[in-house]
Order: C-alpha cells, then structure tokens, then sequence
C-alpha cells in the first residue's frame, strides 16, 4: 500500500477511537469533550515511560489506562449537576486544563513537549484496538444496555422511574471512555514521535466534535464514518489542501442542514427498531 | 393495605401544593383521583413514585417504607406510572419504548434480560394495546391518543402492582377512552394489579374507579364512593368556576 495511503489510513483508526469515546458519551447524555485529554494523558504516559520512567510501552500504556479508570469517572461527574452545552463546556476546560498543565511542567518538557517516543504504533496495533473498541461500543450500545443508556441520554428522569441508574451509567461511560482515549493518545505517540502540548488542544477539540456530528449522532457507526471522511479528506481533495478547514465548514453545513441524523442516520433509517420477527410468524404470512 | 401514603406534604416556595395528604389503595383496587386544576394530583404522583422527594410524611408498600428509596428502586417494588405530558423517549421506537419497561420489570425479578424473552413480551404487550402495527416508528409519528396507549404499554410492561396514570384518557376520543378502559380493567382482572387514576373526564373515570378521592388546594376533601364524593358540597364548591 502507498505510504501516505497507508499513514492516512492509521490516523483515520486513531480519530475513530476518539470520536466513538465522544459518541458513547453523547449517547447517554453526556457531551464531554474530555476523551481529548484523556488522549493527552496517553500520550504523556507513552512519552513519559519511554523517556523517564524507563520502563516498557506496556507499562506505560497500564499506568494511563489505571489512571482513566479511577479519574475518568470523576471526570464525568459534574454531569449530575449539569447537562447539555454547559457540561460540554466543564469538559472542556478539562481539556485545557491538562493541556496548560503540561506545557507548564519541567518534567512534561513544557512547550517543547518530549521527544523521542518510538516509532512503534503500526496499523496492526491500530486495527486491533479499533475492533477492540468497536466491541465495546456495540455491547455498551445493543440490546437492554443500549436502550437503557439512550433512554439515560434522552430523559433522565423517565429513565430513573424506568429502574435505569443514570448516574452511575454516565460514569461508567465516563471510564470507559476515558480508557479509549488514553489508549488513543498512546498509540498516537507511538506514531508520530513526539508529544507537545499544541496536539491536544482547541484545534483537535473541533475536529472531533466535526467527526462526530457528519457522521451522524447516536451511533457509534457514525463516530467511524465521521473520522474516515474528515480525516482523509485532505488527502482526497489534495489540491484544495489550502482550503481544509474551509472544506470541512462547508462539510459541516450541508450536514447540518441536509442531513440532521448525520451521514449514519440515513443507514438508520433502516435500522430494525420493531425487533426481531418471530419465524413461525413470518411463516404464517404475517 | 397495598399503599399506603401518610400527611404527604410539599410547597415550592411559599406555595403549598400538597397538605399532608393520607390515602390508602389495597391490592388490585382502582382508584380515582380528581380535583381542579392546580389542587395537587401531578405532584401527589411524584411524591409517590419518588420523582421529588416530599416535604413531610411517609409512603409504605405492602407495609415497607419507600419514602426515601431512589427513584430507580421503586420499579423493583412494582410501581410504575405515565406522565400528563406524555414522556415517551422520543428517539426510541414504540416498541423499544416499550422495551424498557419489560427489561425493567426482568431486572427487577432477576431474570436475565435476553432480547429474544424481551421482544417476546413487547410483541405481547403491543397485541393487547392493538398497537403492533406501529411498533417500528417513533411515537411522534402517531396520533396522541395512540401515544397515551404506548405510554401506558410501557408502564404495564414492567408487571407492577401499583401504576399511577396521569391523565389517560386527557386528549382521547370517546371511543379511544371507551377501549382503554375496558383494557385497565382487562389487566387488572388477568394481573391483579392496582390503579390509581388522575383524570379530569370524570365519567369515564368512574366507571373503571371503584373509589374516588377528591382534591381541592392540596388537600383531601372527600373521599369514598364515586357518587357521594361527586355530590359532596366540598366537591362542587371546588370545582365551581373550573372547566369541569
Ligand atoms: N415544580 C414546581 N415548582 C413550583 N410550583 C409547582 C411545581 N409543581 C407544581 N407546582 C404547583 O403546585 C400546585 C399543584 O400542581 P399540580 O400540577 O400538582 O396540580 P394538578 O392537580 O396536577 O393540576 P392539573 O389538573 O392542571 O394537572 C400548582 O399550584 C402548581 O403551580
Ligand atoms: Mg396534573
């Protein structure tokens, strides 16, 4: 496969990871915009094993992944208080709270970042935690667990009454997704070689949040759909390479206004919601 | 005596919307709650089904003390309810709406919740409802009365037994009301579960109800067979000047 193909590709896998964090969030009603800096916090963990703490990629990986588990939740706690925009907004100020704190720390080699993190990550390692991942999505999001967690995310309230605990739902969601973002972040190091604190920042905030919304809320499908397109975009349309962002704006408008599910929502339409048929029925003519 | 709620009591600010409002309902009784607008029935409910806590007293089931359980227990000790401004998760299909109610009611007996059992049982539910044929859209998509049915399918799914039904037959036709009526009092024949119904169409009411309580200003101001209480002094001052 040609390199640059094969390169683009890779970091379509890598957005997908983020953007499905993102998406289970949306789905059970929490618009957190923290698995960025839970990716941060993998990427400083991949930096940090390899150049400080001398110790394999693996333990690394393990120390970021304990860390998301036991904060992620905490993370997602202001959820209980508030919701919508303005829990998108404490979210994000995590984000960049993480992101003043490392490029403020000697030992996170401030705005410089770190160095010499190594080249590892292959499509393999991506491919395989993108299946990983996607498992995870389809069991949080199918069957009882699913509706549960939709219902938490369309009415509170009514799901509660429906014997649903929303809230611990969200923090769970809250953990698991931190874990996809910190593994995210990991094998991003691994790949390009270097962290500094520019990479996790607004830019990478908007980026997701583009994915996330063109390829379709309230499936983690669409989360996929939403990375590949925004993240190879550039390559297909090389010659506008100028004009990305504006690319990507006019993207999100004809989305927005033609297609308000996203591009998975008009795959969704034809999603099974009746529930299966039962065979003798069907038999029977019904 | 199946519920029991003692001096129910709550006001928002200074406004008191409930004054230490005590009922009973024994199991697989039908009770109706009237009064005008604004004298506390939607609020007695949420007290009841714990969606806000109450100022002062007390709610029992079968005798347990459920005053302060989280909302998402009471499921498990067989209560349910509908709201008066029909609350159907409005991205989720009829059937898969229906569907939480059934996964709820396994949770709560301990079954495992296998989709195969679970859709078995919505099919079941949306039969009895005759609404099957709609179980694949989304409820806005269908006409209120029919939205009221889902709500109430969902709310019978979990197998409870007590639900509280906020305004059924509010929005229906005579002939959708007729229908639902004969279906609460079907499952309350085949399941044995209790109802308490708040309901502004009193002639409908009365004849699912076998006891009425009357509200007026947050309190209780009568209570007992339907034509005594219809008739009560109390009762007709309260509504006089209402729509009712
Ligand atoms: N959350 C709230 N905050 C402030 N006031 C409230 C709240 N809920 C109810 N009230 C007030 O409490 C009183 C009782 O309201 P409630 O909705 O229980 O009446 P209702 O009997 O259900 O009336 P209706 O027949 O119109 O549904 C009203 O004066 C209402 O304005
Ligand atoms: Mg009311």
């Amino acid at each position: 496969m040609d390199g640059e193909w094969s390169a683009t590709l890779l970091l379509c896998g890598i957005y997908s990871l983020v953007a499905i964090a993102t998406q289970l969030g949306i789905i059970c009603g929490a618009f957190s915009l923290a698995p960025i800096g839970w990716m941060s916090v993998g990427a400083y963990a991949a930096a940090l094993a390899a150049t400080k703490w001398q110790v394999g990629g693996a333990t690394g990986l393990a120390i970021g992944v304990l860390v998301a588990v036991v904060f992620g939740p905490l993370v997602m706690l202001p959820v209980r208080r508030i919701s919508g925009l303005y829990f998108a907004l404490v979210s994000l100020a995590f984000v960049l709270v993480i992101q003043s704190v490392v490029s403020h720390m000697d030992y996170t080699g401030r705005a410089l970042g770190i160095f010499g993190v190594p080249l590892l990550t292959n499509l393999w390692h991506v491919g395989i935690a993108l299946v990983l991942v996607c498992g995870v999505a389809a069991f949080m999001t199918g069957g009882w667990r699913g509706r549960a967690l939709r219902a938490a995310g369309q009415d509170p309230k009514v799901a509660y009454s429906m014997g649903v605990n929303v809230a611990n739902l969200q923090l769970v969601v809250g953990a698991i997704s931190a874990v996809i973002g910190v593994v995210a972040g990991f094998l991003y190091a691994h790949y390009v070689g270097y962290v500094d604190p520019t990479q996790y920042g607004f830019a990478m905030v908007v980026q997701v949040i583009t994915m996330v919304i063109i390829g379709g809320r309230g499936h983690w499908m669409g989360a996929i759909i939403g990375a590949f397109l925004i993240t190879s975009l550039p390559l297909i349309l090389r010659p506008l390479a100028e004009w990305r962002d504006v690319v990507n704006g006019a993207l999100l408008i004809v989305v927005a206004v033609l297609l308000p599910a996203g591009i998975f929502g008009v795959f969704g339409l034809f999603r099974r919601r009746a529930g299966p048929v039962d065979p003798a029925e069907a038999k029977a003519g019904h | 005596m199946l519920l029991e709620a003692r001096g129910l009591h709550i006001a928002f600010g200074g406004v008191i919307a409930v004054d230490e409002v005590s009922f009973t309902v024994k199991a697989g009784e039908i009770l109706g709650m009237v009064g005008a607008n604004g004298s506390g029935k939607t609020t007695c409910l949420n007290m009841l089904t714990r969606l806000i806590a109450p100022g002062r007293g007390a709610m029992m089931l079968d005798g347990q003390d459920y005053t302060a359980l989280a909302p998402d227990r009471l499921v498990a000790l067989g209560i349910s309810r509908t709201f008066q401004n029909l609350r159907l998760f409005k991205d989720l299909s009829v059937a898969e709406n229906v569907a939480l109610g059934v996964q709820a009611g396994m949770q709560a007996k301990g079954t495992p919740r296998r989709e195969r059992a679970i859709w078995a049982r919505v099919h079941e539910l949306l039969d009895m409802g005759g609404i099957r044929v709609h179980a694949g859209v989304l409820p806005a998509s269908l006409p209120y009365g029919t939205q009221r049915v889902v709500e109430i399918a969902r709310a019978l799914a979990s197998s409870p037994r007590l639900v509280f039904l906020d305004e059924p037959f509010a929005g229906m036709s005579s002939d959708e009301a007729r229908m639902l009526s004969k279906l609460l009092l079907d499952v309350r024949e085949s399941s044995g579960m209790a109802l308490v119904i708040v309901d502004h169409n009193v002639e409908v009411l009365v004849s699912v109800a076998e006891r009425l309580i009357a509200l007026a200003e947050g309190r209780v101001i009568a209570e007992g067979a339907a034509a005594a209480v219809l008739s009560d002094p109390a009762v007709v001052r309260s509504y006089v000047g209402t729509d009712v």
